[in-house]
């Protein structure tokens, strides 16, 4: 078998970057056991398409897509993608830096199950994706008008639901924000 | 797929009507025949993963615990197991092998609900009692094993938090080869060669092996339509090295096939249970370090109160770690920044393609057997939401 060549994660990754120009796939690091590729937007269709059709690599199936949300950095989402080939009992890992008001290509053409996982990452960060057949919403209702997963939003929430006995309605009125910063974080500052 | 004009939509909900958790699926008729279905999910949305960002991981095992009440400890396990994989520790190996048995027993506990809750959908309420009588008794050793508390940060960090008393082990074994047995060959005599039930089940909610791969399916589902893929087998963790076990294996892809595969997978549970019982090895259940009993020894107090009020320490880094959980692979995926609440924490639950794919499951097909699919698929939607 010709998959038996690549015996390591990293001989695996070589010859993963191989089939693409250098600046494609920057950069590969095996972490925690698990291939990573960071790849360029540009790149990121072409790729995936390779990983699911070549017969060495078969990732035929997407784990799964998530974001992290670093404030700090330009390009401050991560999309990581999980690929799994069943067949070669194989894990890979994808990334791409991204931002809010560039659209990222939405991997649905390649891998169908994209679908929702985009839907998600659209509604809990606010990363747009271009391409994508239906952006609604899917887990949130729809006066949501914050990104629940991104670093700048407090877990306690901005705004909370009450009646309002004078209206006769429900209204949001705003938290109270916190004294201290959070109670917490409280004991990491101890340390 | 047409779309005839004198079609119309309709609301089917609560969904599932069985089982737990709550969701909304938007059909889209002609005459009786589904032409579209579009699943609303997010009315059991928590926001779990932004609760864990929160929390340090003792708290956190408390929300994991929550996401898939049908099946305890599959979700709690892949947390734990992400966490010692960033920490880089291995357990003892009695903890490895206790865990083992808690996960096959939460197995054979979800296998059964599935089974029962699928029956109901056919017409079968009989199969309920049979499985609450099981279920009950699977819950007072799961809480004889976790010293009394059913849902419990039992699995954690470092192993389990306790050993359990001398004779659990002889519970168990009447258990494997006294009562659960008739109960199951019970239920299979009821529903196995049921002409009714095969009339419900038998052809409908078809998917073949390659559509079940792309659409990201796993578990029962996947192995249903041909696929052999089993996580405790291609990527063991803890001793599922140990123990020798089949994977059962149907390539029809349809309701009765996923019954018939919940079935077999309970025998070889029962198998995987009794092999690790006999084999099992004395010695510690958690690491030291990570022991949060309170204890007159002073240096492990303090540690006690560390674990407790800071919580452990996780290493920068990123970490993927799946286990085999009763509805397929659950996964978690575990970033760092070096403190003790994790910077981001995924969770990659079984049931969300499943949801995703019901549209091109249900097809065609009759709106009587739009019930019977989900209930076939074991959709839990507190595990599909967060």
């Amino acid at each position: 078998m010709e998959a038996a060549a690549y015996k390591t994660q990293e001989e695996f990754g070589q010859f993963i970057r191989l089939h693409f120009a250098r600046q494609d796939i920057p950069e590969q690091a095996v972490v925690s056991g698990m291939l990573t590729l960071t790849v360029l937007r540009a790149a990121l269709l072409r790729i995936l398409q390779f990983l699911r059709d070549d017969p060495v690599c078969r990732f035929t199936q997407l784990t799964d897509i998530t974001c992290v949300h670093y404030p700090d950095r330009a390009d401050c989402f991560s999309l990581v993608y999980h690929l799994l080939s069943p067949m070669m009992g194989r894990r890979l890992r994808i990334k791409l830096a991204t931002q809010e008001d560039v659209p990222v290509s939405s991997v649905t053409a390649v891998f169908a199950n994209a679908a929702w996982y985009e839907r998600e990452i659209r509604e809990m960060f606010g990363v747009s994706f271009e391409g994508h057949p239906d952006l609604r919403r899917l887990l949130t209702q729809d006066e949501t008008f914050f990104f629940p997963l991104r670093k700048t939003f407090p877990a306690a929430g901005k705004v909370r639901l009450v009646y309002d006995q004078a209206k006769g309605q429900c209204v949001y009125v705003p938290c109270a924000k916190p004294e201290k910063e959070s109670d917490v974080r409280l004991d990491r500052k101890m340390s | 797929m047409t779309i005839f004009e004198d079609s119309y939509f309709m609301n089917i909900a609560p969904f599932p009507a069985v089982g737990i958790g709550m969701g909304r699926l938007v059909a889209r008729l002609d005459g009786e025949t589904v032409r579209r279905i579009d699943p609303h999910i997010g009315f059991s949305h928590r926001g779990i993963e932004k609760c864990m960002e929160e929390a340090t991981v003792l708290q956190g095992l408390v929300y994991t615990d929550k996401l898939n009440r049908s099946a305890p400890f599959s979700c709690a396990y892949a947390f734990v197991l992400a966490v010692e994989k960033l920490l880089g520790i291995t357990v003892p190996e009695r903890a490895a092998y206790i865990r083992v048995i808690l996960a096959e027993m939460g197995r054979i506990l979800s296998h059964l609900r599935a089974t029962a809750n699928l029956a109901s959908e056919t017409g079968t309420d009989i199969v309920y009692p049979l499985v609450n009588r099981a279920s009950e008794r699977i819950s007072a050793l799961i809480s004889e094993i976790c010293a009394g508390c059913p849902v419990s940060v039992y699995i954690r960090p470092g192993g389990v938090r306790n050993d359990s008393e001398l004779e659990t082990a002889d519970h168990l074994f009447a258990w494997l080869s006294k009562e659960l047995p008739p109960i199951l060959s019970d239920i299979e005599g009821l529903l196995t060669e049921n002409r009714i039930f095969k009339s419900r089940t038998v052809g409908i909610g078809h998917i073949d092996a390659s559509l079940a791969a792309a659409a990201g399916f796993s578990g029962v589902n996947l192995r249903a339509s041909g696929v052999k893929w089993d996580l405790r087998a291609a990527e063991p963790y803890d001793a599922y090295n140990e123990v020798s076990f089949d994977i059962p294996l149907k390539t029809d892809g349809d309701c009765y096939a996923r019954y018939l595969l919940r079935i077999f997978e309970i025998y070889q549970s029962m198998s995987m249970i009794r092999q690790l019982l006999e084999k099992m090895p004395e010695g510690d259940v958690i690491l030291a370090d990570f022991t949060t009993r309170q204890t007159e020894v002073l240096t492990q107090l303090s540690r006690h109160f560390e674990l407790y009020g800071r919580g452990i320490a996780l290493p920068a880094g990123e970490v993927y770690s799946a286990v085999e959980s009763p509805l397929g692979e659950f996964g978690v995926f575990l970033v760092s920044d070096g403190g003790e609440r994790p910077y981001r924490c995924h969770f990659r639950s079984a049931g969300f393609p499943v949801m995703q794919a019901l549209d091109a499951l249900t097809e065609d097909c009759d709106l009587a057997d739009v019930r019977v699919i989900v209930a076939s698929l074991n959709i839990i939607t507190t595990e599909t939401d967060r």
